[in-house]
């Protein structure tokens, strides 16, 4: 008579590492980014996903179903043309700031350029203390943070102290939102709100006494809305430059510094005067001055995982 | 079959007599020869003692510093061991012990050198409040400690890294950059302006106490910067 002896690994120790294995599986499939073969997206005949605004006007702004406009699409569609592909390849998205690195890192769209202020933390590796792994090609323009108000209240308001105990709107994944939670603004109340488009509507339903952002981007509402201003006073915080972004590998390396090159000569030529002032014909000459980069700033931001250094004399 | 003799002694069946085949000249040949034997066997392992000696000393007066500089110490010290195994091993070979000794000695020798000369981590302290803000003049002092007294390296070499305080605001380093300067007299170059991510090389000029160096911020006015990493090297290179 033969005994079957028992394996000393019973089926449950089977099915245990299998659900070990699927939840290993789950966790690692909701942290890292989606594998994707390594290339280039700047491929002639193929189409280019630009994650982008629809709710800025100025900047990055859906008039019509599919029908995006703005600064960003118009820097992005000449760097296209200059570096030889068609810029009618863009396809643009809608995207908000807060799902902006998310995009490029699980290929859903190749570039953002979407007012994507560039920040040690967005360029850094993605192992490296939460960087988000991206490369930048930029600044193609820069602005400091501002404040836009209710037309009715011009005279009200001259400085950031004259917001003591009122209500500044502001939205996720934006360097604004981080500078306003800073301790030096604690007297100053702050509603968040999902993105630009919903703080404008909470300023004009006097739900809030002001919108604070990039002042490129309140200079863009207050040309598509006559009832609201800029403060042209009030600048704070440090100054954002914006890039456009991608996900770093080394194929899009190398594509970001074809569009780098690309850079340098739209910002020295006079497309680019041309574009900002189409695109944002409110912003005062002196604050377009100072908007325009500088090839040292170009150099200095584009394509790395950390800033360069100033140049030395 | 031992038996006893009148003192009680036991004797094996084949003593008493001197001779050749006396146990007497047995055990007092044996113990020369053994005595030959263990100081021939010394003979053959010191070097590798000497080696031994060596590493042991090195280790424990270790001045620190890139491994790099200490590829030639290295490099004679196994070449030393090796050669003094060998020669333990066989008992012979001139050649092997003169290898043995040799590149003991010249490892010594390189360490010796680096000790004295080669490039030793110092610690910076950095002195002042952080961040440090475009708007206002950000200065820090910093400051080394006054190294061993008999410490010949005359030069001190400075790497700083100046970053964002805040990594999520839009960056400054490409628009920051900061002066350093000596305070203690005769240090030079007296005054050097710097990028964020720079190296200073220094001449202490023979001074051989602490060395006090000023750092002065310049970036915009609303960039909030620190100075995040000061690693000083003693070198005399």
């Amino acid at each position: 008579m033969s005994h079957k002896v028992r394996s000393p690994r019973g089926p449950l120790s089977g099915r245990l590492l299998g659900a070990l294995a699927a939840l290993a599986f789950l966790v690692t499939g909701c942290t890292s980014p989606d594998p994707k073969p390594d290339a280039s997206i700047l491929v002639e005949g193929q189409k280019i996903r630009l994650g982008m605004k629809n709710d800025q006007p100025g900047t990055g702004f859906m008039r019509h179903a599919e029908e995006f406009e703005g600064f960003d699409l118009a820097v992005s569609r000449d760097l296209i043309g200059r570096v030889g592909l068609d810029p009618e390849a863009i396809e643009p998205q809608p995207l908000q700031s807060k799902n902006r690195a998310k995009a490029l890192q699980k290929d859903r769209v190749d570039l953002v350029a979407a007012t994507y202020s560039i920040t040690a933390q967005r360029m850094r590796p993605m192992n490296d203390d939460n960087g988000d792994g991206l490369d930048f090609v930029g600044p193609y323009v820069s602005t400091p943070q501002g404040v836009l108000i209710r037309a009715a209240d011009k005279g009200r308001y001259r400085n950031l102290t004259d917001f003591h105990g009122k209500q500044i709107c502001v939205w996720p994944g934006t360097t604004s939102m981080n500078e306003l939670k800073k301790p030096a603004y604690d007297k100053i109340g702050k509603t968040e709100a999902t993105d630009a488009g919903e703080c404008v509507k909470k300023l004009k339903e006097n739900m809030v006494d002001a919108v604070s952002t990039d002042q490129l981007i309140l200079y863009g509402f207050m040309a598509a809305e006559p009832t609201l201003a800029v403060v042209p006073t009030i600048e704070f915080g440090e100054i954002n430059q914006y890039g456009i972004a991608m996900f770093r590998t080394p194929a899009h390396r190398k594509d970001c510094l074809k569009l780098r090159d690309a850079l340098k000569k739209y910002v020295t030529g006079n497309d680019w005067d041309h574009d900002l002032e189409n695109n944002l014909p409110s912003v005062p000459v002196a604050a377009r001055n100072e908007a325009r980069p500088t090839l040292d700033d170009i150099e200095a931001m584009s394509c790395r995982e950390k800033p360069g250094n100033a140049p030395v004399g | 079959m031992a038996g006893t003799n009148g003192r009680g002694e036991g004797e094996s069946q084949n003593n008493t007599t001197l001779g050749s085949n006396s146990p007497v000249i047995g055990r007092v040949g044996n113990n020369a020869a053994f005595h030959f034997l263990q100081r021939h066997r010394l003979l053959e392992t010191l070097p590798l003692l000497v080696a031994v000696g060596v590493a042991t000393y090195s280790v424990l007066t270790w001045p620190g510093g890139p491994q790099s500089q200490y590829f030639s110490f290295y490099a004679f010290l196994v070449t030393g061991f090796v050669c003094s195994v060998a020669y333990a091993v066989r008992g012979q070979g001139r050649i092997q012990l003169a290898l043995a000794l040799g590149c003991t000695l010249v490892a010594f020798g390189a360490h010796a050198s680096v000790a004295r000369n080669g490039e030793v981590a110092v610690e910076i302290d950095v002195r002042g409040t952080q961040p440090l803000h475009g708007s206002a003049t950000g200065a820090l002092t910093l400051v080394m400690p006054a190294p061993a007294a008999d410490d010949v390296r005359d030069r001190l070499r400075v790497a700083l890294t100046i970053s964002d305080s805040d990594p999520l605001a839009p960056t400054c380093v490409h628009r920051t950059t900061a002066t350093l300067s000596a305070t203690t007299a005769g240090v030079t170059p007296g005054s050097r302006r710097i990028a964020a991510d720079s190296e200073v090389d220094l001449d202490l000029g023979g001074h051989r106490g602490e060395v006090v160096l000023s750092f002065v911020l310049h970036t915009e006015p609303n960039c909030v910067m620190r100075l995040a990493k000061v690693r000083g090297t003693l070198h005399n290179r």
